[in-house]
């Protein structure tokens, strides 16, 4: 099924971000990319840098950061260099993203049939008269009920997980190649989160879509996406298929990260906490960023130039001294 | 075990006035003389007749999706909002009689506290540490001596691995593991003897989750706390407590011993709220979804179960009747039409 055509190829990326206090190194030698019909999942801390990797992609990366290093290829189109003409046919009709929070995103004092009406209209074949009906087959391809009433709704007329399936509609009304999904299930209900990923999963497979799933909870990213990229601090510290990754997780932080998360059996014993937090992205940093909270670590560590190892093939681990 | 908390047909009922007659009987009056309208106030069940307890000691989970009444039933439990109808009896005392206004000079006030959701939000951004975990101890506890006070705070700090640096500093200067420590400070000061924790981890990484867990299984045992944890993270609570109650729609549909809801669900609604749980184990496997959202809690009918319509079993008889309460086990019941004694 995973025909091996990246959508997307994140190459070397590095992003800095300019503040009062000093610059933020954002980002560092991110490489990753995402084949036709597969889901990955980047999965990190809040602060290592997932949803600033998924927001240069789209371009949309906010005045304050600049890239200083790498290449981006979406659909063969180069993000960094492209004129933003290309840039604004590309979003909506090759990538589409969907946020956190369905609520805030929307905008609350238009229905949301129109706004997805307005997407249908920049970038899909909708004109003016066919838009409604457009726009209704949109909310019926993502399992609203009642979808000729729901068209003329406001977003605070429904709930959480509806929005969030008016946000997949709109996202996915072009069909794009891509769909990027920034922690799209934040703030629901199990019940609801369980829903809205498997809508997804179901509307990548038939369409045959590229999914980045950007998330914290490695649960969800096990249970859902085909390969996962581990971020820390702004690296890329490991990235496998699903089943390797856990099976034998290779970067010490990925081996915490598993252990922190509660998974339904055994006791509290079993969980453990990683000491320390993530480092100041704004001091001098060493080569490894996960080496003052690494229990691995020794002076080896600190020498330059640590890149990324193929420990087997598709499992990258950026690690001097792996499991 | 002796019960530290009994709550007996509890119920929290908003009356809507908005959107029927007015209260005033006059209007009222001309309204049934002018009209045909029926006299009918809409009224919602927000928690419509909970009944359980808190042994001393124990810690119960209280699972359910937003909108079932978690955080209202929490409302009134610690006495920030005042019942409709039902019984709160507290060690033994009937403290649902009190108006939540006049709660804070009751002697109860101390041993009832709370851990409010998202330590980011719940802290207030003027005070210190230092502050925020000696307001308590000045307000119920009547401390007014400095140097009593800071060796009190300083003690309590040390009790939830606050380092002393830090009661110096304000919120905007403290982690998000540290501001759940101060809640937990600020709330334990007092010594309660009944914790409520409304999903205290929720807003925190995985990375601090666990010693915050940790730190909460510790000073239970240690200060012999009781604990009423509300969450929706199913795995956490799995973790921490010994008896989980799952509500919808305002009522309770199951109750039991926490191993044994996580391994033999007997109500429909907590099948699919376990087997929705992401895992890296379960990927795969069969799954029960639920389709749609709640029913309103409005004026609902009270001759059928609130779960019909979204229920993957639901049947005719479930849209007439109300669904039994039927023990599955000797501490474990669900409240559903085909829940089956084991």
């Amino acid at each position: 099924m995973n025909e091996r055509v990246p959508v997307l190829a994140v190459d070397n990326l590095n992003v800095e971000f300019r503040t009062r206090s000093g610059v933020v190194k954002a980002l560092e030698n991110v490489s990753f990319h995402v084949n036709r019909g597969e889901m990955i999942g980047i999965v990190g801390e809040s602060g290592s840098g997932k949803s600033v990797s998924a927001l240069t992609a789209m371009g949309i990366l906010d005045e304050a950061g600049r890239v200083t290093q790498g290449s981006i290829n979406l659909g063969g189109l180069d993000v960094l260099n492209a004129p933003e003409r290309d840039l604004q046919e590309m979003r909506g009709r090759e990538v589409s993203m969907i946020f956190q929070s369905p609520r805030t995103a929307l905008n609350p004092i238009r229905t949301v049939g129109k706004q997805i009406g307005d997407v249908l209209r920049r970038h899909g074949s909708a004109n003016r008269q066919n838009v409604r009906a457009e726009a209704i087959k949109a909310l019926m391809s993502v399992r609203i009920p009642d979808p000729e009433r729901r068209h003329d709704a406001y977003p605070f007329e429904l709930s959480g997980g509806m929005c969030q399936r008016i946000m997949i509609a709109m996202a996915l009304s072009c069909r794009p190649e891509l769909l990027i999904a920034d922690e799209p299930t934040t703030g629901l209900d199990v019940t609801t989160q369980a829903a809205i990923m498997d809508l997804i999963k179901e509307l990548a497979k038939e369409r045959n879509m590229a999914t980045v799933l950007i998330t914290h909870d490695l649960g969800m990213a096990a249970d859902y996406c085909d390969r996962i990229v581990v971020m820390h601090a702004g690296h890329v510290i490991e990235q496998a298929a699903t089943a390797e990754l856990f099976a034998s997780p290779r970067h010490p932080y990925t081996a915490k990260l598993m252990k922190a998360t509660p998974h339904g059996e055994g006791s509290l014993d079993d969980i453990e906490s990683i000491a320390g937090g993530l480092p100041d992205l704004r001091a001098e940093l060493p080569p490894c960023r996960f080496s003052a909270r690494c229990e691995r670590y020794e002076a080896a560590c600190d020498m330059p130039a640590l890149i990324a190892d193929e420990v087997s093939p598709g499992h990258l681990v950026t690690c001097r001294r792996p499991l | 075990m002796s019960v530290l908390l009994e709550v007996e047909s509890l119920k929290k009922h908003y009356v809507l006035s908005g959107q029927g007659p007015s209260d005033n009987p006059l209007v009222r009056w001309v309204r049934q003389r002018l009209t045909s309208a029926e006299d009918h106030t809409p009224v919602l069940h927000a928690v419509d007749g909970v009944s359980f307890e808190i042994n001393a000691g124990e810690s119960l989970g209280l699972v359910g999706e937003s909108g079932c009444g978690k955080s209202t039933l929490v409302g009134m439990l610690a006495r920030l909002s005042d019942k409709s109808e039902g019984r709160i009896s507290f060690a033994g005392r009937d403290i649902g009689e009190v108006p939540s206004k006049v709660f804070h000079a009751e002697p109860e006030r101390t041993d009832i506290q709370i851990v409010f959701q998202d330590p980011h939000e719940s802290l207030n951004p003027r005070f210190t540490s230092f502050d925020t975990i000696a307001e308590p101890l000045k307000r119920l506890k009547g401390i007014t001596d400095k140097a009593e006070l800071t060796k009190m705070v300083e003690a309590v700090a040390e009790q939830v691995d606050l380092p002393k640096m830090l009661l110096s500093r304000f919120p905007h200067q403290l982690s998000g593991g540290q501001k759940a420590r101060v809640n937990i400070a600020r709330a334990v000061a007092v010594e309660p003897k009944l914790l409520i924790l409304d999903e205290p981890t929720s807003a925190l990484d995985v990375s601090v989750q666990a010693v915050i867990l940790k730190l909460l299984v510790r000073l239970k045992n240690d200060l012999g706390m009781s604990y009423l944890f509300v969450s929706h993270d199913l795995n956490v609570v799995r973790l921490l407590c010994d008896r989980v109650i799952v509500m919808y729609l305002g009522q309770i549909v199951e109750s039991g011993p926490a191993e044994e809801i996580f391994t033999r669900p007997a109500h429909p609604y907590t099948k699919a709220l376990i087997s929705a749980i992401p895992n890296a184990a379960s990927a795969g496997n069969e799954r029960v979804r639920l389709t749609g959202d709640p029913k309103s809690p409005i004026d609902p009918d009270p001759n059928a179960c609130r779960f019909h319509g979204r229920c993957p079993m639901g049947e005719d008889k479930c849209s007439r009747a109300a669904p039994p309460q039927i023990s599955v086990t000797a501490d474990h019941y669900a409240v559903c039409h085909f829940a089956q004694p084991s």
